[in-house]
């Protein structure tokens, strides 16, 4: 298995190329920053800044939602696009929220992604100062720092690219590197079933310990690209679906019905979980859903886009256990 | 300012007397640290850099009453809800406890202050805790703090040897609490002693906070209209955690919640950063861009509250540097405005 | 939070206007006893029923909530509680994951036609709320 990085070469000269040609206006990819650790979504606007675009295991936030940000503008956007990213994509086609024409996709095959926190906690305990490069060797990660080579093992792949099979973008213009195979570790929903387990009232207490840290900054409905209607329904005055105060009850009501309202169009990519300051598992709770909706409906892939969602369709034999 | 010292094995002693008149402490919950209410098990952390959340939630909680009301029987009757709380916050560090004077200079200070504000800086007794790890995105020194630095806080505990603290009590509050419990403060050390302790943790290094602020609000004052600004935002997710987790970050919004006869108004936080921020009756919003909203935050934070009260507004806690999920943040977005041309070029 | 000795369960029930309405109207006018912990919500359709109806019932002090509709096939609307029957089989299922008793959330289908089944749904979820007690979650109004 290769890295991202090995199409860094590839990626800047393509982009360099289409921003002097005029087909796209600007181009969404990452950077290295400020902590090296961490890259940042970058928007080149100008070919010279070409030079700056970066792509490797640590390139971890979703970028296609910032298409929104275009939305009602002329010209074209080129966006850098993993699997999981791809799927984002989906989704916001297919909620008509942005058009295909608008987007110029450059695909890049992924094998999984590090888990950033595990990675910088680790650098600070050992103090390997800055990373510049980062290489995937069979299945350890490399990464090249200030300290020397290290290696991490898959232990330091993100929860949720263990299970993902989307290694290859589902949409694309162009696909830089090679293709991978799909394999993955199958979607069991164990820390679904942890939960089912508990009895009720430690299921209530351990939901209300995640739910009084919310401090409702909406970082997770901001970041997902499910959540994409023009007025969410948190913003409406009239009705006023929340208030804003933030007791446990207003922030239940808030995660109970953005999960619901992503129900079957959730494409599991964890973003919500990732930004969340506060450790809230969020994904524990659109999975539950995810994993109900497949074993119900008999959806083999309840997290991929499909021509029409879930809960916008029924079969006339769908499973009924109500009197 | 009076000195004394605690051993370590009396901390949990003092922990549970506080706790009677209502104590919160960083508490480690779920892989984070946060300020909470020290109740039912929870117990106080002890190795961490700052809790995610900041002493702000304290003075300014996040949701405030400010008066019920009844329409039932007599018209209207009003009850004003006055401030609850906890007497005291421990494990606060140097650079929360600078944010209370800041946050001071807008509700205690001048012609206008909130008395909510106030009763509760009356009443609540900060004890702050030295650093003695600092963090990667620490950058306190830059605005002339540090990991010693005693400002704001009414106690202030160093730690003196692997068995006791150091602990120093300042101003109307912090005695109050040395004469309290005096069972458990011990006598100072020597001056020699306290002097060495207190520089040690005062001149501690703080490698991000190397950055250096000269000149930089008198080049914003050209740079309102500087591409810089759309740029940055490009990035912006538009969020609050950067204005929530902020320890000087205050701005709110009022609103009424009532069911029936019976309602309460309260106050709560807001973000300059939400697109409907500015958004007025009649659809006008004066900061519909991105740009407008980032260049709004850190003008505040960097001109603004410079020119109307003579300092910075940020502490150096780092908060926004570990917790924006795109990188946007006080120490990038300096490093941004140093590095260009303030007339708009590159 | 005491328990006042005259506690009675506080039940709200979402029916349809064409089917289970009409059902409790024909309870009613057939004077069938049904205890009066129930207070209806028409809607015109079981598909109408929002989850946050749910979720905000029992957030404000519900013990039980009950959501009537036409029998699937028979809705006014023609696929109206199709869709209702998906997002409840859902429904049921969080709410129990977020703590909820399964035992106080209750989905039937009632035809305008079925008074009988009307009364006898209420008394049962009733007697079944009532032994479960007081709904811990409640927050407060105001």
């Amino acid at each position: 298995m290769s890295g991202m990085n090995q199409v860094t070469d590839r990626l800047r000269e393509r982009v360099r190329e289409l921003l002097a040609d005029g087909k796209i206006h600007t181009f969404i990819g990452y950077e290295r920053a400020w902590d090296p650790y961490r890259p940042i979504p970058f928007f080149a606007t100008e070919a010279g800044e070409a030079e700056r675009l970066i792509i490797d295991e640590l390139c971890v936030p979703s970028t296609p939602k910032y298409m929104l940000d275009f939305f009602g503008r002329e010209g074209v956007v080129g966006l850098l696009v993993k699997g999981c990213d791809s799927l984002a994509v989906e989704r916001l086609l297919r909620d008509h929220r942005v058009e295909r024409e608008s987007m110029y996709i450059i695909g890049v095959a992924c094998t999984g992604l590090l888990d950033r926190d595990k990675v910088k906690a680790r650098a600070l305990e050992e103090g390997w100062g800055a990373v510049e490069e980062v290489r995937r060797e069979g299945d350890a990660f490399v990464l090249v720092t200030a300290a020397g080579e290290k290696e991490l093992g898959p232990e330091y792949l993100m929860e949720r690219c263990r299970t993902c099979e989307v290694k290859v973008p589902t949409v694309y213009d162009e696909l830089l590197g090679e293709e991978v195979a799909a394999t993955a570790e199958p979607r069991d929903f164990a820390e679904v079933a942890e939960i089912e387990a508990m009895t009720p009232a430690e299921r209530r207490a351990y939901w209300e310990r995640q739910f009084s840290r919310c401090i409702r900054c909406f970082a997770c409905r901001n970041v997902c690209p499910a959540c994409n209607c023009r007025i969410c329904v948190f913003e409406e005055r009239v009705p006023r679906w929340l208030g804003r105060k933030t007791d446990v009850g207003e922030q239940e009501m808030f995660h109970f019905t953005r999960a619901l309202h992503v129900a079957g169009r959730c494409v599991d990519c964890g973003e919500c979980d990732r930004v969340c300051p506060v450790n809230i598992p969020l994904r524990k709770l659109n999975r539950k859903l995810m994993k109900d909706i497949g074993e119900l409906f008999g959806i083999e892939k309840p997290f991929m886009p499909a021509e029409t969602e879930p809960l916008g369709q029924f079969r006339p034999d769908d499973p009924d256990e109500f009197e | 300012m009076i000195y004394r010292t605690l051993k370590r094995e009396s901390m949990a002693v003092l922990v549970d007397r506080l706790k009677e008149g209502g104590l919160v402490a960083p508490v480690r919950e779920d892989g984070v640290v946060v300020f909470r209410p020290i109740q039912g098990d929870r117990e106080v952390a002890s190795d961490y850099i700052n809790p995610t959340n900041s002493v702000k939630d304290v003075f300014l909680p996040q949701t405030e009453s400010l008066f019920r009301f009844n329409t039932a029987e007599k018209g209207l009757e009003i009850e004003a809800t006055p401030p609850e709380g906890p007497k005291y916050v421990l494990g606060v560090r140097p650079c929360d406890a600078a944010a209370l004077e800041l946050l001071d200079h807008v509700f205690a200070e001048g012609q206008y202050t909130d008395s909510y504000y106030q009763r509760r800086r009356a009443e609540v007794t900060v004890i702050g805790v030295a650093c003695d790890q600092v963090g990667e995105s620490c950058f306190c020194t830059a605005f002339g703090l540090s990991p010693g630095h005693r400002r704001g806080a009414d106690v202030m505990m160093y730690r003196l040897d692997d068995e006791s603290y150091l602990v120093a009590f300042e101003g109307e509050r912090g005695h109050r609490l040395a004469e309290e419990y005096p069972d458990l403060f011990g006598e100072a050390p020597a001056e020699e002693t306290i002097e060495a302790v207190v520089t040690s943790y005062q001149s501690r290094e703080v490698p991000a906070g190397r950055v250096e602020l000269d000149g930089i609000t008198e080049k914003l004052d050209g740079m309102f209209e500087h591409p810089l600004w759309a740029k940055l935002a490009a990035r912006c997710l538009k969020c609050g955690i950067c204005t929530y987790l902020c320890p000087t970050c205050h701005c709110f919004c009022l609103d009424d919640e009532a069911l029936g006869y019976e309602g309460v108004r309260y106050r709560c936080w807001d973000s300059c950063m939400y697109p409907d921020y500015t958004l007025m009756a009649g659809g006008h919003n004066p900061r519909p861009e991105k740009a407008n909203r980032t260049r709004q935050r850190f003008m505040h934070k960097l001109n603004y509250f410079v020119h109307n009260h003579g300092e910075f507004q940020c502490v150096g806690c780092g908060r926004c540097v570990d917790k924006c999920p795109v990188g946007l943040h006080m120490l990038a977005v300096i490093y941004d405005i140093k590095g260009v041309d303030s007339d708009g070029g590159q | 939070m005491s328990v006042k000795e005259s506690w009675e369960p506080k039940i709200i029930g979402f029916c349809c206007n064409w089917c289970s309405y009409a059902g409790a109207d024909l309870a009613g006018t057939s004077r069938m006893n049904y205890p009066a912990s129930i207070r209806v919500i028409r809607v015109p359709c079981s598909g109408r029923v929002n989850p946050q109806f749910i979720a905000r019932a029992f957030q404000l002090g519900a013990d039980g909530v009950l959501v009537a509709g036409c029998h699937p096939g028979d809705c006014h609307y023609s696929t109206g509680n199709y869709f209702t029957r998906r997002r409840m089989l859902l429904l049921t299922r969080f709410l129990e994951y977020l703590g909820v008793d399964p035992d106080r959330f209750e989905v039937r289908w009632i035809s305008g036609s079925e008074g009988q089944k009307f009364a006898d749904t209420v008394r049962e979820f009733t007697e079944r709320v009532r032994a479960l007690g007081p709904s811990p979650k409640k927050r407060d109004a105001s």
